[in-house]
């Protein structure tokens, strides 16, 4: 492994920001840390960057203790490249001189800098704008020169604190991809930090889900959200239709559970689990249904079908290409699913919903 | 690029271990940078960090100590050191009524003070932002002249122009009653008023940039006239920053010593710095009385200061959101031109009559002789600019000086800045403290520490003082240190207001990069606070060029500064003399602001037309007065 993270602790105070987070990353691998604003992501990050100390645990980079438990190594001896959310480019120096500025530290000869500056430069897309100041710069742009200043020292990892929060939507886009590429193309390890989802998967090899400091899941953007671990990842990944329930009885790789008594009444319903997570009859889980995969029916099914629900349409907006659906199914205190169908409904209209056993998973709740 | 496994050896102790770092195999073209070189960086981090420190613990609190420790251990410094504690200091300062009702004056003058000083400087600010006035803009400049303007000059000034037999007098007769009106506590009072609002206008200035109009808009939506939206919302409003500068400007008016030294002694009220002055440099010396003295006027001003910053705690509305808020400036309408004249009048005061006095004298013969055209001459500047002159010889100590203070001060206020806000180093918040404390030490407290802390007996064991050891007390050096001593907090203070606007994340890159504490000062934060670096160098500049009070006690004898020179031609009565010198330091104090400010900004904006380019990250002149007023705010 190149980079390994083991127990990492911190605490402020009694709050714990970060508990017993272990990581590792094969060298050229690209990972997002991903959660809610305050659940620890900047934190590790600052970590193995060493500009916060950690309590506890072990930080080892390319087979250099950057942090052993007791001892921390000097931020500036890490030998890390990071991109800072406001990007942090130095204002009274031009782009080159912010980028040659880790190679001047380094004492490099004049030529040997200036080649690799317009290398760097080349790289990113900016071959002209050495002489410019940051000032002179627009958002992407000012952001290109922040990625090549942190490559120029030829990082052993890459860190980027939000790097594309403060672009617009469009540029972010265009910029996480165009990221990505340099990234693979250098095969720079690096790790992301962001709060936006479709970011996370857009970049990343593998994706790390926190909560409150802790560790909920890693894996690829797609075990994510096929198989989420918990309630929690499976609403923080892509959007997600949730029913808390029960376990009645389990199969090998499906459960029966009970809706939530409340709102269903004696209602039973059915999902498959991973296998090697085994559930109890009587845990609490929940029925996890990506809006995609909710059939709405106009009249009711005449077989007998599993997981059909009588619900009343509440509203409907045209929403990329398809009308988004929002239905109120339950007695007491209705639940609302949401769902895309080709054609417009009309609110209060009744509907049958179908969210069917093989596209419903069941997880802890 | 290289794979990176093989870059560098397994090792958890790169810092301290040089020769296993050298064991790392560069194999990309960039040199390792950890090296031998973690040697070196430890050693300069000692400096940057250490050096500053023990500067401020030898100047600044070692001699603050000492006056405590004088006063209650009045045989410490004798030749005989002993440490038998007494308090007859305390029992002379509550036996002898010239002492005590030094004392209380200075309170009485200061309390009334402090409230003139509010009025003018609320009313000049809300004047200046909040209303459609006429020449409001240059209301800013005005107020940093007065800022800067020596007190003991304006107060000596005025004491020429309501003199008996004085210029205005030889036209206007002045009345008896009018002359033993204004040479009385009321004249005092005056002239402190006068150098002390602009404290509160600074104040307030910076209270109103963060309060905008919302408030008062909200009040008017609801149906109040603009008046009561005033009195009733923003008034109450601006009150901590009110009740906060008045508090700045009584400990001001405490520890003044020029005015206490000119007119304050012509009208016959005994302030306790002049006191202070007295029991030091008239025999017989009395230093545990001076030190008793100060110990009194130094908690006097400490109590407000600390009542300064529970004030500014305890506000209870949270007006300061760090966003600039739209503000809209009320319509005045006939009532501008009265407000005009109010300005002026405050002003003509305050810069025009006095330095106008100065300038006139320093052209005339003889005083006695009025305005008449062959009294009209250059003799006076052309006696002082005279080779070896004695004049000219304390123009140029004390020009050599404030250069020397100022950059010492600036290079050394910096680190310290640095790290009471950037670092996590232990012990950083003492250091924020005891700037804070000192911050109020008014000159003449510090430099009476000085005579107790570097002339004791016992520094000659270690080889200062005494016969043939390194002389330091006597000498031109202590005057520096006492400045250095005197500006330090106040450097530092600024320095950290200044590194509050650098984002964090600017030094973090830094250091991610590679940079040690050294190259991040010298690279990064340095440049990027020139500007205001270059205002706090100003600032420390001009304080020196006009310091009295420390330069009365600790002046090297027959080396008199400037300031000492002036008083003394003034005592001595050769006006016209201590005139031109005085209007040649002012002379020299605005070749350094062209200097620092303006030829560097003229040289940007030639560059800046010449290439074509937008100018870079350059601090307006505005930024650096805003920075400087949140500071002086703070303090």
């Amino acid at each position: 492994m190149y980079l390994q993270i083991k127990q990492l602790k911190k605490s402020y105070g009694s709050r714990q920001v970060v508990s017993d987070v272990d990581l590792s990353m094969e060298e050229g691998e690209i990972l997002s840390l991903l959660g809610p604003s305050g659940c620890g992501k900047t934190t590790i990050l600052r970590m193995i960057a060493g500009l916060v100390t950690p309590d506890a645990g072990t930080i080892e980079v390319g087979g250099r203790m950057l942090y052993d438990g007791k001892r921390a190594m000097a931020v500036e001896e890490r030998e890390l490249g990071m991109v800072f959310q406001d990007y942090a480019l130095w204002p009274h120096m031009t782009v080159a001189q912010n980028i040659a500025f880790g190679l001047r530290l380094r004492r490099l000869s004049r030529a040997k800098i200036t080649r690799r500056v317009d290398e760097l430069l080349e790289l990113v897309n900016l071959a002209d704008f050495g002489r410019r100041y940051p000032n002179q710069l627009s958002g992407g742009q000012q952001q290109r020169v922040a990625v090549a200043r942190a490559l120029a020292t030829e990082p052993r990892v890459i860190l980027l604190d939000e790097p594309l929060s403060s672009l617009d939507a469009a540029l972010r886009e265009s910029m996480s991809g165009e990221l990505v590429q340099l990234f693979k193309r250098l095969k720079m390890t690096a790790i992301n930090v962001t709060h936006d989802q479709n970011e996370a998967m857009m970049m990343s090899d593998r994706i790390m889900i926190l909560r409150d400091g802790e560790v909920q899941q890693v894996g690829t953007p797609q075990q994510l959200y096929l198989n989420p671990a918990n309630r929690f990842v499976a609403s923080f990944i892509g959007a997600a239709n949730i029913l808390p329930g029960e376990v009645l009885e389990t199969d090998t790789n499906c459960v029966t559970l009970r809706l939530e008594q409340s709102i269903f009444g004696e209602q039973v319903a059915v999902g498959r689990i991973q296998e090697e997570v085994g559930q109890q009859s009587g845990d609490k889980v929940v029925l996890v249904c990506r809006p995609d995969d909710v059939c709405l029916h106009r009249t009711c099914p005449p077989d007998e079908r599993k997981n059909l629900f009588a619900g009343t349409v509440l509203h409907t907006s045209f929403v990329g290409g398809r009308w988004r659906t929002t239905v109120a199914i339950g007695h007491e205190e209705p639940q609302t699913l949401v769902a895309f169908t080709t054609a417009a409904m009309n609110g209060q209209d009744r509907v049958w919903v179908e969210l069917s056993p093989e596209n419903c998973m069941v997880v802890p709740g | 690029m290289v794979p990176r496994q093989h870059r560098s050896v397994n090792s958890t102790s790169q810092i301290s271990n040089g020769t296993e770092a050298h064991a790392s195999v560069p194999l990309s073209f960039l040199p390792a940078l950890r090296s031998g070189r973690a040697w070196a960086r430890w050693g300069s981090r000692i400096g940057i960090i250490g050096v500053p420190i023990l500067l401020l613990l030898l100047l600044v609190v070692y001699p603050l100590a000492a006056i405590i420790l004088q006063s209650v251990f009045p045989d410490l410094y004798t030749d005989h050191p002993n440490l038998i504690p007494g308090l007859n200091a305390l029992r002379d300062l509550t036996k002898n009524p010239a002492n005590y009702l030094a004392f209380f004056n200075s309170l009485w003058l200061g309390a009334i003070t402090a409230i003139l000083a509010c009025l003018i400087g609320t009313s000049l600010a809300l004047l200046a932002r909040r209303t459609d006035m006429p020449f409001r803009r240059s209301i800013d400049t005005l107020v940093w002249i007065v800022f800067f303007t020596p007190s003991f000059l304006v107060g000596e000034a005025w004491s020429l122009v309501c003199i008996r037999g004085g210029i205005p007098d030889q036209y206007f007769h002045f009345s008896d009653a009018f002359i033993n009106w204004f040479f009385s506590p009321v004249g005092v009072i005056f002239i402190l008023s006068l150098k002390t609002f602009p404290y509160v206008y600074l104040s307030v200035t910076a209270a109103l940039h963060w309060l905008g109009s919302e408030f008062e808009d909200a009040a008017q939506v609801c149906g109040a006239k603009t008046w009561r939206a005033w009195w009733h919302i923003n008034i109450p409003l601006l009150w901590p920053a009110i009740l906060s500068a008045g508090l700045i400007a009584f400990a001001e008016a405490l520890s003044d010593f020029g005015t206490a030294a000119t007119i304050a002694q012509n009208a016959n009220v005994t302030l306790i710095t002049y006191q202070i002055y007295t029991a030091i440099n008239t025999s017989p010396v009395d230093f545990s009385l001076a030190a008793a003295l100060s110990l009194f006027l130094f908690v006097a001003i400490v109590l407000a200061l600390g009542l300064q910053a529970a004030i500014l705690r305890t506000r209870s509305f949270q007006v300061i959101s760090g966003k600039n808020r739209p503000v809209r400036m009320l319509s005045l309408g006939l009532w501008k031109w009265p407000a005009v004249l109010f300005c002026f009048v405050i002003f003509a005061l305050a810069l025009l009559v006095p330095l106008g006095a100065c300038l006139v004298l320093s052209l005339l013969h003889a005083f006695g002789q009025g305005l008449s055209a062959s009294n009209w001459t250059l003799d006076n500047y052309q006696a002082v600019l005279m080779q070896g002159s004695d004049n000219l010889d304390s123009l140029g100590r004390t020009f050599w000086l404030s250069l020397g203070n100022a950059t010492i001060t600036m290079l050394v206020g910096l680190p310290i800045a640095f790290i009471i806000r950037r670092t996590q180093l232990p012990g950083r918040r003492l250091l924020s403290l005891i700037t804070l404390v000192t911050i109020a030490v008014p000159g003449l407290i510090l430099a009476c520490g000085y005579i107790f802390a570097w002339n004791a007996p016992y520094l000659n064991v270690i080889g200062i003082g005494g016969v043939d050891g390194v002389q330091f007390y006597g000498t031109v050096w202590i005057l520096l240190a006492a400045y250095i001593g005197g500006s330090l907090p106040y450097a530092t203070r600024l320095g950290i207001g200044a590194l509050e606007q650098v984002s964090s994340t600017m030094l973090e890159t830094a250091q991610v990069q590679g940079a040690g504490l050294f190259q991040m000062l010298l690279r990064i934060v340095g440049p990027l606070l020139r500007s205001s670096l270059g205002s706090i160098w100003l600032l420390v500049f001009t304080n020196t060029m006009f310091e009295l009070a420390a330069s009365e006690l600790l002046y090297p004898p027959g080396q008199p500064t400037m300031p000492v020179m002036i008083v003394s031609l003034f005592n001595d009565f050769k006006l016209g003399p201590g005139m031109a010198l005085a209007m040649l330091n002012i002379a020299l104090v605005i070749v350094a602001v062209v200097v620092i400010r303006f030829i560097p900004w003229g040289i940007q904006r030639m560059l800046a037309h010449n290439a074509q380019k937008e100018r870079i990250h350059v601090s307006t002149d505005q930024a650096i007065k805003e920075e400087l007023r949140v500071a002086a705010g703070r303090l």
